[in-house]
């Protein structure tokens, strides 16, 4: 990794989050876009938001999934840039990092690992609508 | 001592399947009763998606996939039945999540300017009365302040990404109305209020006395929020059912959660603040309801206590109140809320003036006066009169007719207390 040391933090002028039913929804209300993870994705926002460094978010993932160091650091890598792309993080400062929180261990078996997607979506105003349609499985699709 | 009748309780309401279902839904303890008859009302697609609509129609969508969820836990017919309804449960609990982020974002950002506005409504709601955010669904952030704080609020909520509309829409409402109304581009909209219900108001619920009595509710990670008191929350809840006049059962969902989530709620207290802001029948009638729908516990003897006349309460009860706010009769019938209005006044000189706003056409929904509208011709008043009297001589001749016919219509009874 480039930085493995590089630590994270949402934009918190901006962005609102959190994390529910193990996906992880990233709001950007300047924007009008959402986002979601679930996952690998969600344990990874998760992460940043303790305040990880990317190093210690990699070894998060070798706890919790099965396979390779070098795929974790190349996902994670990705994930983060993206992530810094979309504007949803900002590099922490290191003075104002608040006391890192340790993630507790799942303690269960290492699962699967499906690398993280960040799911991005712009019709937020429809998301809103307090009419929606009798549910049709599968008709949410993300724009990216 | 008189023997009282025995209470009809809502089963013996004529309800249809889907308007049976969404009760056995919306009661705080959908899921744990055995033996109901959910997997029967729910055993066919067009049953479910009748249901699926009356639950959006009473803005309770969120609740009834709460309480669905639940009863599907303990039964493996309902879960096989509900699977469609409940595939939605995860899309309503991510809209439930945004709204909370955005109205936990718009909290931190006012505190941040020194204001501490009190947060109202289903915004409040989900988070005090419900045991889960999602089964509160809400379109809006509704927040109130003291009237010297709300432009300062508006700049910032503007500064933020919201819009207030023209100067001329901007007065307009400072003007004539109660809050100023702020929308997003990503779809949320925010409500400031400087008071509770629009300018002449026959009822006097002030925003000095929510805010006098309010709770600071502390969550972890999540900044502090200022509710009403779990008192103050149901009087407000039942003077905006004048708003559409009972047409939904949304409220009276609201008013049961609040009342049961309040261990030492202070009846005493509701009964003199009923009082002084003249709201006695119209909080009568929504505790009323709330009991005849949802069980809610209600003090003996309490709505009786309100200042309910009996010409008043037989009035109410011609109307068959339990089934009308199911079927949303006041949205469907102009006159129904002219005919609530004139029967929840707070006393007889009151009434005469709602009568008056209503011959001469100034009657609104939400306020006993329209200033903007021109009065009425005599004409048209002669019109809206002979209408509301053919309703009102149409519910007395039904009332005649099940008496001939000793009909046992769900209606009779509907103010009689449950043993």
């Amino acid at each position: 990794m480039r930085n493995p040391d590089l630590r994270l933090t949402p934009d918190s002028v901006n962005v609102a989050a959190k994390v529910i039913d193990g996906e992880a929804v990233i709001l950007d209300v300047t924007r009008g876009t959402y986002y979601s993870m679930d996952g690998a994705g969600a344990v990874v926002w998760t992460a940043i938001e303790q305040g990880h460094s990317l190093r210690e978010i990699v070894a998060i993932l070798e706890q919790r999934y099965e396979g390779s160091t070098p795929e974790f650091e190349r996902q994670v890598e990705d994930l983060a840039d993206r992530l810094q792309e979309e504007g949803l993080v900002l590099p922490a400062e290191g003075a104002g990092i608040a006391a890192v929180q340790p993630m507790p261990t799942s303690g269960a078996a290492r699962q699967p690992f499906i690398p993280p997607a960040l799911n991005k979506y712009t019709d937020m105003a429809d998301l809103l609508a307090l009419d929606p349609p009798m549910p049709v499985l599968g008709n949410f699709e993300p724009d990216a | 001592m008189r023997t009282p009748r025995p209470l009809p309780d809502h089963s013996r309401i004529a309800l249809t399947p889907p308007a049976e279902a969404l009760l056995l839904l919306v009661r705080h303890d959908a899921g744990s009763r055995p033996g109901d008859r959910l997997p029967e009302l729910l055993a066919g697609e067009e049953a479910r998606s009748a249901l699926h609509s009356l639950a959006t129609r009473h803005g309770v969508l969120g609740t009834v996939l709460g309480g669905l969820h639940a009863a599907s836990l303990h039964d493996p017919v309902l879960a096989s039945h509900s699977r469609t309804l409940l595939a939605q449960r995860p899309l309503i609990r991510k809209q439930a999540a945004m709204w909370d982020l955005e109205r936990d974002r718009l909290l931190r950002l006012l505190d941040a300017r020194g204001l501490r506005p009190m947060t109202l409504k289903g915004a409040a709601l989900r988070v005090s009365a419900y045991a889960d955010s999602a089964q509160r669904n809400f379109g809006d952030v509704d927040l109130l302040l003291p009237e010297s704080d709300i432009d300062r609020a508006a700049s910032a909520l503007v500064a933020a990404g919201y819009d207030l509309g023209d100067q001329a829409a901007v007065a307009r409402y400072r003007r004539d109305h109660f809050h100023y109304r702020l929308t997003n581009p990503s779809g949320f909209q925010v409500e400031l209020h400087w008071a509770l219900l629009p300018p002449g108001s026959a009822m006097g619920l002030s925003p000095e006395r929510l805010l006098g009595r309010s709770l600071m509710l502390e969550r972890s990670g999540e900044p502090a929020m200022r509710i009403p008191s779990a008192e103050d929350m149901v009087l407000h809840l039942a003077s905006q059912e004048t708003e559409d006049w009972f047409s939904t059962i949304r409220r009276l969902v609201d008013i049961d959660r609040v009342v049961r989530a309040e261990a030492a709620f202070d009846w005493g207290y509701l009964r003199s603040a009923a009082t002084e802001c003249r709201m006695g029948p119209v909080l009568g009638f929504a505790l009323q309801l709330s009991r005849r729908l949802l069980a809610t516990p209600i003090p003996a003897d309490f709505i009786a206590g309100l200042g309910l006349s009996r010409a008043a309460r037989f009035h109410l009860e011609l109307l068959d109140p339990a089934r009308a706010v199911l079927t949303g009769y006041s949205r469907r019938r102009a006159t129904a809320p002219r005919y609530l209005a004139v029967w929840l006044s707070p006393d007889r000189s009151a009434r005469w003036r709602t009568l008056r706003d209503i011959a001469t056409d100034r009657f609104d929904s939400f306020t006993a006066r329209a200033p903007e509208r021109a009065v009425a011709t005599p004409l048209r008043g002669m019109v809206i009169l002979a209408k509301l009297a053919t309703f009102w001589i149409g519910l007395y001749l039904r009332r005649g007719v099940a008496v001939v016919l000793q009909s046992s219509l769900g209606h009779r009874g509907f103010w009689n207390e449950e043993r």
